[in-house]
This record gives structure tokens, C-alpha cells and sequence, in this order.
């Protein structure tokens, strides 16, 4: 048996070593999701920066989510509608905007037609079929259900459909 | 080609350009320390401006009649002279005052009690009540309060209610089409609320505190700056180039605007509040930022520049408090209050709750013992044919965890010499509290612990058995205990260190021999 010695390891060791790898692992891919459904890298580096960040402060609670990347792109993706809701009052307060970087697509009309849906119907588009998650992941990723996964994205599916062919 | 087909390659080719700088983990590590240095600072900071006064742990616990404070300490800064107004108006000066009371910091961590020297007086620490982003209150000893991050299985922004005396919030509304709900005002039985669209449209809305009578108060009004209610007026302020202020009643019925609201005056694109017959707002006068406070049936008004403190007496039962762009109100009444403020990048909330109300409340706090641990309503196992002295602690413990009497079986700990941390000479509830707070929740894990077949060796049972056996066969055990990033972890590790996450162990003569993780 394994003696229980007087280390002075803290109880977070384990959580902290996985952390590591999660973050090495993870970060790029969940930026590139979150600039992908934001239409803005600046924003998207910031808000994974941001939402990373909180991942670690917590990381005992959110190592033990199913889908941890998915619990990071829901953080920053929150954390960017509250940074776009301030800036919307900054504006409202004459105070300069921020500077954003757009994306661009290689196919301008994709791009149009992606950039015109909803925020929440962009990010299962890009969840389903960026990060390739299933349904489930798509729905524990963004708090919803499944079956509001499946509709959301029939109904961008749709939208993009009308968009680019001109039928539903 | 098909559309998904056009779609998913579009995204990987755009993404596949998208480049991000090599990050260090660590440097996201340092940027979460400095926060946490950056957030006590400034609860510090702010507790000791205001002129604090502690409130000692004991008295948050009465949860009796609360007394009028009669003994208010209105240690008064000196009030600068008072500048004109837009259109000359004459101004007379708000009173700016300080009273006794502690902070509470509604924040990332979860709702906290500050003392001024910074000690904590509780922190909610379970996923329910962290990321806090606005909270108001409920007028009777509760919250009203948006998750920055809104734990499963409730929908993101989704707007809840931890009424006075309950141990979970209740969730009244989830925002539709993945909006924004922002918490105004409990008013007569009724939260309202405001309701950011995706689209870009703001609307006001109403539900009962029972989840009944959901409404809209005011449908979609583009440019809204920023929206306020009290006593049955609901005052709207809007964006532009001279929005002006929109009244209503709280039935949504539109009210005739007074000459005052209709001109270009201060404030009409910050926020709001009212109290006692006046509208609050902030504006930027002769360069200097001022509290303004508008007289709602003359117009007439005031202003007052703002400077070190942040709470002004707004008439007998009232105070404003202001951050940034935000200035919020609050009934006290007389009584003591504390002010519950988000800490997220400077776009505070307040919201000001009778702290004695406040504390009376199970869930939010009298003292350490109290602090989150997540009842486990199991069964416990039967005699499993474990010696009787083993049988018997291994079924107190178990009843003890489970139960969270986390006084009882650090009583057992501390009688049976048993370890339970690898540092400091703490009391293991603090231990537990600690850990609790940041996400490790030992009493349900120990249950869950406890329920796999434990493995005696040098004359102590442990809980798992994997602990001592290493085997595979005992490794499956735990797949469904961790997390699984956890079980991967430790499982790939398994050759070199084994098992080093929470274990109990329990000698041949019944004696609790440790309840530990790590190494």
C-alpha cells in the first residue's frame, strides 16, 4: 500500500496537470470556433483568452464536464455578447467603439449568408460543422436541448439554403 | 457539391487561417491571480472608502425583526460646490453620505459578505450561485439575479429567483432566442426586466416572483438606453442624438412626458434609476462627471459631482449607488444594507439588499459550517461483512458525508488522529470549505467513494480499493465516480503514481485513519 506521506501537494495537483494539457490541446481550435460564429478574431482571442482563464480558476468543477471545450467556447461565447452589449452602450454614450477585425470567407456568398444568421443558430452551424460535434455536445455546449439543436440548425440550414440556391 | 459539404470546408478553410498567437497556459493562470488580486482590492478598497463599519459575523446571523439603524454613521465627505446643470438650471447639491455596513460583491466566485478589513462573512461557492453577472433585490430577504454563465440544465441568461429561506434559485424566465435578460426592479409582486434581442431591439418585460403573469411591459424599442421602475412608473431613457425619457406605467400604459423629458437633458444616454419621486442619471458636466437628480413632476434639478464615494442618500428611504455608467437604487429603509456589485470588467451591477434580511437566508450564510456541500439523499450500503468496528465508522462516516455534518466527522477526525490535508494546521472544515469553494466538494465524493469495494492492507481498509491494488479491475470501478478527466489522468498514470485522489481508510479496529487526496 501506498504510504500517506506529509507532502505538501496541494489538492488541485491533478486538476491543475490536466488543465495544462486542456489548454494546450483545446485553445486554438475553440478560438477558431468562437471567430468563426463571432465574425470577429480580436473578439474571438480575447473572449477564449477570457473564458480560459475562468476555466482554470474553476478548474476542479469544470474537469469534471463532459465536454470541458464545450463548457470554454459557452463562456467566451457569453462573455463576447457582454462585451458587444457594452459596446453597444458605448456607442450609446459617444464613446469610440472598439476596433473589431472581420473575417473573411474565401466564398463572399457563404460568408454573407453566414454572417446574416442569428448569433445562436451561427454557433451550431459552426459547433456541427467546424468542431464536427455531435447533436448532444452541440446541445450540452450551449446549455439547449438537443431537439433545439436539431431545430436551430434546420432552420439555418434552411435560411442558407434560401441564401445561396434561392430555395428552400 | 452539397450545401453542408460547401459549408463545413468553407469554415475549416477560414478557420485554417485563422492564426492565434502561441498561448501559455500559465500566462491564462497569472491572468486569473491578477484578477483575483485586482477584485480583493477592490472590495478592500471600496469597504474602506465607504467608511465601513464591520459587521461582525454573529450579528449577520439574526434573523429576527430587523431594527431600524438608528445609529447611522453619516460621516460626510465634504460636497463640493455644485455647477450648473444643462440649461442652466439651478442645481442644489445631493447629499452624499456614508453608513455603517458591510459588502456583499455578487461576482465570478459567487455572492460574497465583506467585511471592511476584507474577511469573508460567506461565499456561496456552489455552481448555482457563481458567475453572478446583476442581481437585485427581491424586497423580502431574497435575490434576483443573472448568471454571467448559467450552470445546466437552465438555459443561458436565464433569470432566477433565490427567495428568502430557499436553499436553490428558482428559475422565472430563460431569455428568448438566446437574448439577454438584465434584472431592473422587484415592483409590486412583479420582477421586471429587460430583454436584449439578438436582432439589436430592447424590450420590457414583467413576471410574477410564482412564475405567473409573464408580459411584455413595452414592446421592441430600438436605441433604448437604459430603463427604470419604482412604484408603478417605469421610466425608459433612449439612445440618439436627443432621446429624451419615455414614461409608463407599470401596466405598459404610455404616460404623457413632461416637458422636462421631451428636451435634450442630461443623462438620456446612461442609465437610470428612480427613488422617491426622482429620476437618477449621470452626466458629464463642465468636463466633471455628475449624479443628476431630476425632480419627476417639476423637472427641477440637481447634480452633484462624483468623487471618491459612490452612495448617495437619495431622500429618507433610499440611496443611489453609481459605477461607470451604472447607478442603481436601493430601499433600505433605515435598515443596514449591503450592496451587491458584479465584478466583470467594470460593467458593475448593484443591487442593495437588508443585510440582516440577507443573512437570514439558510443558503447565503451564518458562518463557515454552513457553506455549500451537496446533501446526498442515498441510502446507505448494507453491512458489507467488514469487521464490526470497521463497519460501524465506515457507516458514520457515510451517514456524516452524505448529511454534510461536516462539524460531526471533523469531530471523528480530529478524535481519531485521522489525516486529512498535506498542509497547515487548519481545522478540517476549513478544509473542506476551502476545497468546497473552489469546486471540490469532498462530503458526496467520499459517498461516492465509500461505494466502491475498499482493499485492507497493513491493517487499514481503503476506500477505493484501488488505491492499494492498482488493478484494473479496480480502476473500472472508479470510471463512473471521477470525472472523466480526471479518471484519464490519474489513469494514465496509474504505473507511476497510482491512485491519489480522495480516499478513505479505516483501521482493523475502527479508527478513521485518514480521508485524503493528493500526495
Amino acid at each position: 500500500m501506498m504510504a500517506v506521506d506529509t507532502g505538501e501537494i496541494p489538492v488541485v495537483r491533478f486538476a491543475t496537470g490536466s488543465f495544462e494539457a486542456f489548454y494546450e490541446t483545446n485553445r486554438q481550435h475553440i478560438f477558431r470556433a468562437l471567430a468563426l460564429t463571432l465574425g470577429n478574431s480580436d473578439l474571438a482571442a480575447d473572449s477564449v483568452d477570457e473564458a480560459m482563464v475562468r476555466a482554470y480558476q474553476r478548474w476542479r468543477t469544470v474537469s469534471t464536464y463532459d465536454n470541458q471545450a464545450g463548457w470554454v467556447y459557452r463562456v467566451g461565447l457569453n462573455w463576447a455578447r457582454s462585451r458587444l452589449r457594452k459596446r453597444k452602450r458605448e456607442i450609446l454614450s459617444d464613446q469610440p467603439p472598439e476596433l473589431s477585425t472581420e473575417l473573411t470567407f474565401s466564398d463572399p456568398d457563404l460568408e454573407r449568408a453566414v454572417m446574416a444568421l442569428p448569433l445562436e443558430a451561427r454557433s451550431v452551424v459552426v459547433l456541427r460543422f467546424y468542431l464536427d460535434w455531435s447533436t448532444d455536445e452541440v446541445a450540452d455546449a450551449l446549455g439547449i436541448r438537443p431537439g433545439t439543436v436539431k431545430s436551430r440548425l434546420h432552420r439555418a440550414m434552411n435560411e442558407l439554403r434560401v441564401q445561396l440556391e434561392g430555395n428552400p | 457539391m452539397s450545401l453542408e459539404k460547401r459549408i463545413r470546408d468553407e469554415l475549416h478553410d477560414t478557420a485554417e487561417r485563422l492564426a492565434l498567437v502561441p498561448g501559455e497556459y500559465r500566462r491564462a493562470m497569472e491572468r486569473g491571480a491578477t484578477r483575483r488580486r485586482q477584485r480583493l482590492a477592490m472590495i478592500v478598497t471600496g469597504a474602506l472608502a465607504l467608511g465601513v463599519v464591520v459587521v461582525a459575523a454573529n450579528a449577520i446571523e439574526l434573523a429576527g425583526p430587523v431594527e431600524p439603524a438608528s445609529d447611522v454613521a453619516t460621516t460626510l465627505g465634504p460636497v463640493p460646490p455644485v455647477t450648473s446643470a444643462p440649461g442652466s438650471v439651478e442645481t442644489t447639491a445631493v447629499p452624499v453620505m456614508m453608513a455603517d455596513e458591510i459588502v456583499a460583491v455578487a461576482s465570478i466566485d459567487g455572492l460574497g459578505v465583506y467585511s471592511p478589513g476584507g474577511e469573508t462573512a460567506f461565499l456561496t461557492s456552489d455552481p448555482y450561485h457563481q458567475s453572478i453577472s446583476w442581481a437585485i433585490s427581491d424586497g423580502e430577504g431574497g435575490l434576483v439575479f443573472t448568471h454571467e454563465v448559467t450552470p445546466l440544465p437552465w438555459v443561458q441568461g436565464t433569470l432566477m429567483w433565490l427567495g428568502a429561506g430557499a436553499s436553490m434559485p428558482s428559475p422565472l424566465v430563460a431569455p428568448e432566442g438566446g437574448g439577454v435578460i438584465t434584472p431592473l426592479e422587484v415592483d409590486q409582486g412583479s420582477v421586471f426586466y429587460r430583454l436584449d434581442d439578438l436582432a439589436g431591439s430592447s424590450s420590457i418585460r414583467a413576471i410574477g416572483l410564482d412564475g405567473s403573469d409573464s408580459r411584455v411591459v413595452v414592446g421592441p424599442t430600438p436605441m433604448l438606453g437604459s430603463a427604470a421602475v419604482s412604484e408603478g412608473l417605469l421610466v425608459l431613457s433612449l439612445g440618439g442624438d436627443c432621446g429624451g425619457y419615455a414614461l409608463y406605467d407599470t401596466a405598459g400604459t404610455a404616460l404623457p412626458t413632461p416637458d422636462w423629458a421631451s428636451e435634450c437633458g442630461p443623462g438620456v444616454q446612461n442609465d437610470i434609476a428612480l427613488a422617491d419621486g426622482y429620476l437618477f442619471t449621470l452626466s458629464d458636466i463642465d468636463s466633471q462627471r455628475q449624479l443628476v437628480r431630476i425632480d419627476l413632476e417639476t423637472g427641477e434639478q440637481a447634480s452633484t459631482p462624483i468623487i471618491e464615494g459612490w452612495q448617495v442618500e437619495a431622500e429618507a428611504a433610499s440611496r443611489v449607488a453609481y459605477g461607470g455608467n451604472i447607478i442603481r437604487v436601493g430601499d433600505f429603509s433605515g435598515d443596514e444594507f449591503v450592496e451587491t456589485e458584479s465584478y466583470s470588467e467594470g460593467h458593475g451591477t448593484f443591487a442593495f439588499l437588508p443585510s440582516i434580511h440577507l443573512a437570514a437566508n439558510p443558503r447565503l450564510g451564518s458562518g463557515m459550517g454552513e457553506l455549500p456541500c451537496t446533501v446526498l439523499d442515498v441510502p446507505n450500503p448494507e453491512p458489507t461483512g467488514l469487521p464490526a468496528p470497521v463497519e460501524e465508522k465506515f457507516q458514520q462516516v457515510f451517514t456524516l458525508a452524505k448529511t454534510c455534518d461536516l462539524e460531526a466527522l471533523a469531530e471523528v477526525v480530529r478524535e481519531d488522529g485521522a489525516a486529512f490535508t498535506y498542509g497547515g494546521d487548519e481545522h478540517p472544515v476549513q478544509t473542506w470549505v476551502r476545497n468546497a469553494r473552489f469546486g471540490f466538494d469532498i462530503m458526496p465524493m467520499t459517498v461516492r467513494i465509500l461505494n466502491t469495494p475498499p482493499a485492507l492492507v497493513d491493517g487499514i481498509y481503503a476506500w477505493p480499493g484501488v488505491f492499494v491494488t492498482n488493478s484494473e479491475e479496480d480502476w473500472q470501478q472508479l470510471s463512473g465516480i471521477l470525472s472523466a478527466a480526471e479518471f484519464d489522468l490519474m489513469y494514465k498514470q496509474r504505473d507511476d503514481i497510482g491512485y491519489l485522489g480522495l480516499r478513505v481508510g479505516i483501521t482493523e479496529d475502527g479508527r478513521l485513519s485518514y480521508l485524503i487526496s493528493g500526495d
